[in-house]
Protein backbone atom coordinates (compact mmCIF):
# COMPACT_ATOMS: atom_id res chain seq x y z
CA UNK A 1 0.00 0.00 0.00
CA UNK A 2 1.22 3.08 -0.85
CA UNK A 3 0.93 4.91 2.40
CA UNK A 4 3.03 7.76 3.70
CA UNK A 5 3.68 8.32 7.80
CA UNK A 6 5.09 11.34 9.59
CA UNK A 7 5.33 11.30 12.86
CA UNK A 8 5.74 14.50 13.95
CA UNK A 9 6.27 16.42 17.27
CA UNK A 10 4.15 19.38 18.35
CA UNK A 11 5.99 21.95 16.45
CA UNK A 12 4.28 24.31 13.96
CA UNK A 13 7.74 25.10 12.19
CA UNK A 14 7.39 21.46 10.56
CA UNK A 15 4.62 22.34 9.08
CA UNK A 16 5.50 23.92 6.03
CA UNK A 17 8.00 21.74 4.73
CA UNK A 18 5.20 19.11 5.22
CA UNK A 19 2.36 20.06 3.36
CA UNK A 20 4.99 20.85 0.51
CA UNK A 21 6.46 17.49 0.48
CA UNK A 22 3.04 16.01 0.51
CA UNK A 23 1.78 18.44 -1.83
CA UNK A 24 4.80 17.51 -4.48
CA UNK A 25 4.30 14.09 -3.88
CA UNK A 26 0.44 14.32 -5.24
CA UNK A 27 1.72 16.15 -8.05
CA UNK A 28 3.43 11.77 -9.03
CA UNK A 29 -0.17 10.59 -8.55
CA UNK A 30 -2.68 12.61 -10.72
CA UNK A 31 -3.78 15.53 -9.22
CA UNK A 32 -3.08 18.57 -11.07
CA UNK A 33 -1.49 22.22 -10.01
CA UNK A 34 -4.71 23.24 -8.38
CA UNK A 35 -5.64 20.14 -6.48
CA UNK A 36 -1.88 19.92 -5.46
CA UNK A 37 -2.09 23.40 -4.19
CA UNK A 38 -5.46 22.07 -2.52
CA UNK A 39 -3.91 19.31 -0.67
CA UNK A 40 -1.04 21.54 0.84
CA UNK A 41 -3.69 23.53 1.84
CA UNK A 42 -5.63 20.87 3.66
CA UNK A 43 -2.42 19.65 5.04
CA UNK A 44 -1.55 22.75 6.30
CA UNK A 45 -4.99 23.19 8.48
CA UNK A 46 -5.31 20.26 9.69
CA UNK A 47 -1.59 19.92 11.48
CA UNK A 48 -2.02 23.50 12.14
CA UNK A 49 -5.14 22.68 14.49
CA UNK A 50 -3.52 19.34 15.96
CA UNK A 51 -0.12 20.91 16.94
CA UNK A 52 -2.04 23.54 18.57
CA UNK A 53 -5.30 22.62 20.23
CA UNK A 54 -4.22 18.78 20.41
CA UNK A 55 -1.30 19.21 22.84
CA UNK A 56 -1.43 18.21 26.45
CA UNK A 57 1.19 16.69 28.75
CA UNK A 58 0.97 13.14 27.66
CA UNK A 59 0.52 14.18 24.07
CA UNK A 60 4.09 13.74 22.62
CA UNK A 61 3.51 13.35 18.90
CA UNK A 62 1.40 14.21 16.14
CA UNK A 63 1.01 11.38 13.35
CA UNK A 64 -0.11 11.67 10.02
CA UNK A 65 -0.76 9.03 7.42
CA UNK A 66 -1.23 9.86 3.70
CA UNK A 67 -2.32 6.52 1.49
CA UNK A 68 -1.98 7.63 -2.58
CA UNK A 69 -3.37 6.02 -5.23
CA UNK A 70 -4.01 6.97 -9.13
CA UNK A 71 -6.26 10.03 -8.56
CA UNK A 72 -6.93 9.49 -4.78
CA UNK A 73 -5.12 10.50 -1.76
CA UNK A 74 -6.70 9.64 1.95
CA UNK A 75 -5.44 11.36 5.00
CA UNK A 76 -5.40 10.67 8.53
CA UNK A 77 -4.11 13.21 11.29
CA UNK A 78 -4.28 11.79 14.82
CA UNK A 79 -3.30 13.79 17.71
CA UNK A 80 -3.28 12.67 21.41
CA UNK A 81 -4.28 15.65 23.42
CA UNK A 82 -7.46 14.03 24.79
CA UNK A 83 -10.89 16.02 24.56
CA UNK A 84 -9.99 19.69 25.89
CA UNK A 85 -11.18 20.98 22.38
CA UNK A 86 -13.90 19.45 20.69
CA UNK A 87 -12.78 21.18 17.48
CA UNK A 88 -15.73 19.00 15.63
CA UNK A 89 -17.96 21.16 18.28
CA UNK A 90 -16.17 24.78 17.14
CA UNK A 91 -16.04 23.64 13.91
CA UNK A 92 -19.54 23.38 13.41
CA UNK A 93 -20.47 26.53 15.23
CA UNK A 94 -17.95 28.13 12.63
CA UNK A 95 -19.75 27.11 10.09
CA UNK A 96 -23.08 28.41 10.77
CA UNK A 97 -21.16 31.53 12.41
CA UNK A 98 -19.30 32.52 8.58
CA UNK A 99 -22.69 32.14 7.12
CA UNK A 100 -24.65 34.72 9.17
CA UNK A 101 -21.47 36.81 9.19
CA UNK A 102 -21.47 37.24 5.34
CA UNK A 103 -25.04 37.27 5.24
CA UNK A 104 -25.19 40.66 7.85
CA UNK A 105 -22.24 41.97 6.46
CA UNK A 106 -20.15 41.26 9.38
CA UNK A 107 -16.89 39.47 8.17
CA UNK A 108 -14.76 42.29 9.63
CA UNK A 109 -16.42 43.97 12.43
CA UNK A 110 -14.92 40.83 14.50
CA UNK A 111 -11.86 39.12 12.74
CA UNK A 112 -11.94 35.46 14.78
CA UNK A 113 -10.47 32.42 14.16
CA UNK A 114 -11.60 29.09 13.21
CA UNK A 115 -11.72 28.88 9.63
CA UNK A 116 -9.21 26.61 9.02
CA UNK A 117 -11.51 23.48 8.97
CA UNK A 118 -14.17 25.64 6.85
CA UNK A 119 -11.24 25.80 4.07
CA UNK A 120 -10.85 21.73 4.50
CA UNK A 121 -14.38 20.87 4.29
CA UNK A 122 -14.14 22.88 0.85
CA UNK A 123 -11.54 21.74 -1.03
CA UNK A 124 -12.12 17.87 -0.30
CA UNK A 125 -13.94 15.19 -1.50
CA UNK A 126 -14.64 13.94 2.35
CA UNK A 127 -14.23 15.23 5.72
CA UNK A 128 -14.60 13.54 8.72
CA UNK A 129 -13.48 14.62 12.14
CA UNK A 130 -14.08 11.94 15.50
CA UNK A 131 -12.96 13.86 18.94
CA UNK A 132 -12.79 10.57 21.48
CA UNK A 133 -11.02 10.86 25.18
CA UNK A 134 -7.63 10.10 24.21
CA UNK A 135 -7.63 12.36 20.99
CA UNK A 136 -8.66 13.53 17.80
CA UNK A 137 -8.65 12.02 14.43
CA UNK A 138 -9.26 13.91 11.04
CA UNK A 139 -9.52 12.20 8.27
CA UNK A 140 -9.67 13.60 4.22
CA UNK A 141 -10.17 12.07 0.81
CA UNK A 142 -9.96 13.48 -2.14
CA UNK A 143 -10.34 12.71 -5.52
CA UNK A 144 -8.50 14.31 -8.47
CA UNK A 145 -10.24 15.62 -11.35
CA UNK A 146 -8.19 13.97 -13.95
CA UNK A 147 -8.15 17.45 -15.72
CA UNK A 148 -4.69 18.97 -16.22
CA UNK A 149 -5.06 23.09 -15.48
CA UNK A 150 -3.76 25.26 -18.22
CA UNK B 1 11.32 29.99 -9.36
CA UNK B 2 12.13 28.48 -6.07
CA UNK B 3 9.34 29.43 -3.64
CA UNK B 4 10.36 31.71 -0.76
CA UNK B 5 10.47 30.22 2.30
CA UNK B 6 8.73 32.56 5.03
CA UNK B 7 7.07 35.80 4.41
CA UNK B 8 8.81 39.00 3.55
CA UNK B 9 7.03 42.39 4.15
CA UNK B 10 8.21 45.37 2.92
CA UNK B 11 6.60 48.91 2.83
CA UNK B 12 6.88 52.28 1.28
CA UNK B 13 4.49 55.38 1.08
CA UNK B 14 2.69 56.04 -1.77
CA UNK B 15 3.22 59.24 -3.78
CA UNK B 16 0.79 61.37 -4.14
CA UNK B 17 -1.35 59.80 -1.33
CA UNK B 18 -0.79 61.15 2.16
CA UNK B 19 -1.52 58.20 4.44
CA UNK B 20 -1.27 55.48 2.07
CA UNK B 21 1.23 52.76 1.85
CA UNK B 22 2.02 49.94 -0.68
CA UNK B 23 2.59 46.22 1.40
CA UNK B 24 4.70 44.19 -0.42
CA UNK B 25 4.17 40.34 0.28
CA UNK B 26 6.18 37.22 -0.70
CA UNK B 27 6.57 33.59 -0.34
CA UNK B 28 4.15 32.45 2.47
CA UNK B 29 1.08 34.10 4.33
CA UNK B 30 1.08 31.42 6.70
CA UNK B 31 0.94 30.39 10.61
CA UNK B 32 4.05 32.01 10.92
CA UNK B 33 3.71 34.25 8.29
CA UNK B 34 0.39 35.72 9.72
CA UNK B 35 2.20 36.67 12.88
CA UNK B 36 4.62 38.48 11.03
CA UNK B 37 1.98 40.50 8.84
CA UNK B 38 0.50 41.73 12.46
CA UNK B 39 4.19 42.45 13.97
CA UNK B 40 5.18 44.52 10.94
CA UNK B 41 2.07 46.02 9.33
CA UNK B 42 0.52 47.24 12.55
CA UNK B 43 3.07 50.04 13.36
CA UNK B 44 2.62 51.38 9.84
CA UNK B 45 -1.20 51.72 10.90
CA UNK B 46 -0.37 53.29 14.18
CA UNK B 47 1.64 55.67 12.82
CA UNK B 48 -1.23 56.79 10.11
CA UNK B 49 -0.90 55.11 7.19
CA UNK B 50 -4.65 53.80 6.80
CA UNK B 51 -5.00 52.99 3.36
CA UNK B 52 -3.29 50.24 2.53
CA UNK B 53 -2.93 48.36 -0.50
CA UNK B 54 -1.33 45.12 -0.26
CA UNK B 55 0.60 44.02 -3.59
CA UNK B 56 0.04 39.83 -3.59
CA UNK B 57 1.52 39.29 -6.63
CA UNK B 58 4.58 37.27 -5.33
CA UNK B 59 2.38 35.93 -2.42
CA UNK B 60 2.45 31.91 -3.46
CA UNK B 61 0.54 30.69 -0.31
CA UNK B 62 -2.40 31.75 2.61
CA UNK B 63 -3.94 29.70 4.87
CA UNK B 64 -6.11 30.97 7.60
CA UNK B 65 -4.20 32.34 10.18
CA UNK B 66 -2.88 34.99 7.37
CA UNK B 67 -6.33 35.57 6.39
CA UNK B 68 -7.45 36.49 10.29
CA UNK B 69 -4.13 38.50 10.56
CA UNK B 70 -4.83 40.01 7.12
CA UNK B 71 -8.43 40.89 8.20
CA UNK B 72 -6.98 42.44 11.76
CA UNK B 73 -5.23 44.51 9.38
CA UNK B 74 -8.22 45.53 7.65
CA UNK B 75 -10.20 45.90 10.99
CA UNK B 76 -7.07 48.23 12.16
CA UNK B 77 -6.79 50.16 9.10
CA UNK B 78 -10.93 50.59 8.77
CA UNK B 79 -11.47 51.70 12.15
CA UNK B 80 -9.16 54.92 11.63
CA UNK B 81 -10.99 55.15 8.57
CA UNK B 82 -9.09 53.37 6.35
CA UNK B 83 -8.96 50.88 4.01
CA UNK B 84 -7.29 47.66 2.48
CA UNK B 85 -7.48 46.48 -1.00
CA UNK B 86 -5.47 43.55 -2.77
CA UNK B 87 -3.36 43.76 -5.80
CA UNK B 88 -2.46 40.44 -8.36
CA UNK B 89 -4.01 37.76 -6.39
CA UNK B 90 -2.69 34.26 -7.59
CA UNK B 91 -5.76 31.88 -8.77
CA UNK B 92 -5.46 29.82 -5.62
CA UNK B 93 -4.89 32.49 -2.90
CA UNK B 94 -8.41 33.84 -4.65
CA UNK B 95 -9.95 30.39 -4.33
CA UNK B 96 -9.35 30.50 -0.83
CA UNK B 97 -10.07 33.70 -0.28
CA UNK B 98 -13.64 33.34 -1.85
CA UNK B 99 -14.33 30.57 0.77
CA UNK B 100 -14.40 32.42 3.36
CA UNK B 101 -16.19 35.30 2.37
CA UNK B 102 -13.09 37.69 2.07
CA UNK B 103 -13.38 38.40 -1.46
CA UNK B 104 -16.56 40.15 -0.83
CA UNK B 105 -15.86 42.74 1.80
CA UNK B 106 -12.12 43.43 -0.16
CA UNK B 107 -11.86 44.63 -3.45
CA UNK B 108 -8.96 42.88 -5.31
CA UNK B 109 -7.33 44.55 -8.49
CA UNK B 110 -5.28 42.83 -11.70
CA UNK B 111 -2.56 45.82 -11.37
CA UNK B 112 -0.96 48.30 -8.58
CA UNK B 113 -2.52 51.09 -11.25
CA UNK B 114 -5.37 50.16 -10.94
CA UNK B 115 -5.74 49.95 -7.20
CA UNK B 116 -4.46 53.58 -7.11
CA UNK B 117 -6.86 55.16 -9.60
CA UNK B 118 -9.76 53.88 -7.31
CA UNK B 119 -8.15 55.64 -4.20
Amino acid sequence: MPELRIDMPYDLNFIPGIRRCISSIARHFGFNEREAYHIETVVDEICNNAVEHGRSAKALRVLLSCVFRKGNMEMIVKDMGGRKINIKEIFQRNVKLLKEEIARGELINQPHRGRGLIIVQNLVDKLDIRVTASGTTVRILKKASGQEVK
Amino acid sequence: MARITGLQVSSRDVAGHPGAALIELKGDLDTPGGQKLAQEVFPIIEKGSISLIFNFCDLEYINSIGIYNLMRCFKKASNKGGFLKLVAVKDQVREVLEVVGLTAVIRLYNTLDEALADI
